[in-house]
């Protein structure tokens, strides 16, 4: 039994401490099924899913004890169970009930938006993450650089020929690198735990992220506004959740109309999208306020529709001139790299033979080649992220197939 | 007696918006010559609505067709008296000016056009298969249905 136990506990820690291998395709599928915002927001679409059936149900007669028991002492109160008997015969109920159905279409393109959201960050945080292990593989690089012309500035101080105030400087330098590496290399552990996080693995497993193969930016081209800007709005779910949101109102607006004969009894799914118009409960004087109301709140709908809709324009130029800065700068950035390389091999050899050469200037040339190298880096996975944020907008790939959660 | 002039009068209104439909596959003659006005030109934000203008109603007609039994069985009730000899001629768009649209939908690896024009040739089938073998019949003794249908391999399905 012991033996069992502690099998089980070996065999359950080895799945929980080992490592999980994650490549950039497997985060969209992780992130839809596995993410906690996600997995909440897909029972709230699933929920108002069942609200419609829950509002169409409830237009068959239902009993409610109470209200039956009060009939034999007032014959009155027969009216007020028309809501248990006959809900069908309050035309209000059956705005409800086709209300529910736009609401819940509204729902679906905000899971939609949230899920695009949600898989654009874990990707965008992947490719960060990458570039962050780049970043310290170059400081790496530079760490080593620096060490061995410490060691050759303090074999040629031994004869004079390296001014304790330069060797001084250089340890000063060496030291600032390696509380780099140190800091980079927690913002790298931390990157990882995050994206843990947005696909749902559990926090004690760590994970080792594939490398991706980046754009070459040499060989993309320039790209136009206009031919990207009508499929980012006219596909864009924030844009279409709006047009259900109006078909909604409408429904209200009846509501208002035919309140005469009673307000719903049915409870909203719209989580209080419309609950500030208010419904007078039969005949009253209140009727064209409520009416002037829900056109104002038609009139907010169109002018939260015209924001999203000015806030993908900003989006897409954004990304667009960014994008076309990179193809632009792709020539500049890679010869900056090469030219920071040459510069340094040159320096490196004069040192190693002897020649006189100031020990701050190869200095100089090995911080010229980390940030031509830490710049070119940069750029391509900058190119990456954006084209990535560009397929959010325009929601191609990963983005298109966002179906509703659960049938 | 009251239900039964309920029942007849919402059988009435929902056939007049399925008639209404019906005439909107006229509409499709415009948006089809519009199409074929812009099928050299770049696919500009002007170009896309008519790009989506025609998709988008043929995707609605077809959609509600396969979607809705009682509008599919007035389809075929009144098939033959909305079906006119030139139907295929004027409303139904060619392969080839599909290709040629469907070339200019990748721009820098994105795609760029309207959804409903992805999904067409898939709703084209669909809308083929809800035929029936006479109304097919009657499309294939035109010379121009017959060359889409072959195009477009709606047999082949």
């Amino acid at each position: 039994m012991r033996l069992i136990l502690f099998l089980s506990l070996f065999i359950f820690s080895q799945k929980v401490l080992s490592n999980e291998v994650i490549s950039l395709s497997e985060v969209s599928k992780k992130v839809r099924s596995e993410n906690y915002y996600v997995l909440e927001n897909a029972e709230r679409v699933y929920q108002a899913k069942e609200r419609i059936n829950f509002s169409k149900k409830n237009l068959l007669p239902r009993l409610n004890f109470w209200n039956v028991i009060k009939l034999p002492f007032d014959w009155a109160s027969a009216i007020d169970i028309v809501q248990d008997i006959a809900p069908f015969l309050v035309p209000a109920n059956w705005f409800r009930a086709s209300q529910d159905q736009y609401f819940y279409l509204a729902q679906n393109e905000q899971y939609r938006a949230l899920v695009a959201n949600e898989v654009m960050t874990a990707k965008l945080l992947y490719t960060n993450t990458l570039r962050d292990i780049e970043f310290l593989n170059l400081l790496e690089t530079q760490k080593n650089q620096i060490a061995e012309l410490v060691r050759i500035a303090e074999a040629r101080g031994v004869f004079g020929e390296t001014t304790q105030e330069n060797l001084k400087f250089l340890k000063i330098r060496e030291l600032e690198v390696l509380e780099d590496v140190r800091s980079l290399s927690t913002l790298v552990f931390n990157e990882k735990k995050a994206l843990s996080f947005m696909m749902g693995i559990a926090q004690e497993k760590d994970i080792e992220l594939e490398s991706v193969a980046l754009p070459k930016l040499s060989s993309l081209k320039a790209m136009n506004y206009e031919e990207f800007i009508f499929r980012a709005i006219d596909h864009a779910p924030e844009i279409k959740q709006f047009a259900h949101l109006k078909e909604a109102l409408k429904y209200t607006r009846k509501a208002v109309n035919f309140s005469f004969l009673g307000a719903s009894s049915f409870s909203s799914s719209s989580g209080g999208v419309f609950s500030n118009i208010p419904i007078q409960d039969g005949l009253g004087f209140g009727r064209s306020s409520s009416l002037r109301i829900t056109r104002s709140e038609e009139r907010i709908l169109e002018i939260n529709k015209n924001a999203s809709e000015e806030v993908i324009k900003q989006n897409l130029y954004h990304l667009i001139s960014n994008f076309n800065s990179y193809v632009e700068n792709s020539e500049g950035q890679e010869l900056r790299e090469k030219l920071a390389k040459e510069n340094y091999e040159l320096v490196r050899s004069k040192l190693i033979l002897g020649e006189p050469l100031g020990i701050l200037e190869v200095l100089t040339s090995i911080q010229n080649v980390f940030d031509a190298s830490l710049s070119l880096v940069n750029y391509r996975y900058e190119a990456l992220n954006t084209i990535e944020k560009l397929k959010r907008l325009l929601l191609n790939e990963d983005y298109n197939d966002l179906k509703e959660p659960r049938e | 007696m009251k239900a039964i002039i309920l029942i007849l009068l919402s059988l009435f209104l929902s056939s007049c918006r399925y008639a209404q439909d019906l005439n909107n596959v006229k509409s499709l003659e415009n948006a089809k010559s519009s199409l074929i006005n812009i099928q050299n030109e770049n696919l500009s934000f002007e170009n896309q609505k008519i790009l989506r203008d025609y998709f988008g109603k043929s995707s609605v007609l077809i959609s509600n067709l396969s979607n809705d039994s009682r509008y599919l069985n007035y389809f075929h009730k009144k098939f033959f008296n909305y079906y006119e000899d030139n139907l295929c001629e004027n409303v139904f768009i060619s392969k080839e000016l599909y290709g040629s649209f469907e070339k200019k939908c990748i721009v820098n690896g994105f795609y760029i056009c309207p959804e409903v024009f992805r999904d067409f040739k898939e709703k084209l089938v669909g809308f083929y298969q809800v035929l029936t073998e006479l109304e097919k019949k009657n499309l294939k003794k035109e010379e121009a249905c017959l060359k889409l249908i072959n195009e477009w391999g709606l047999d082949e399905n």
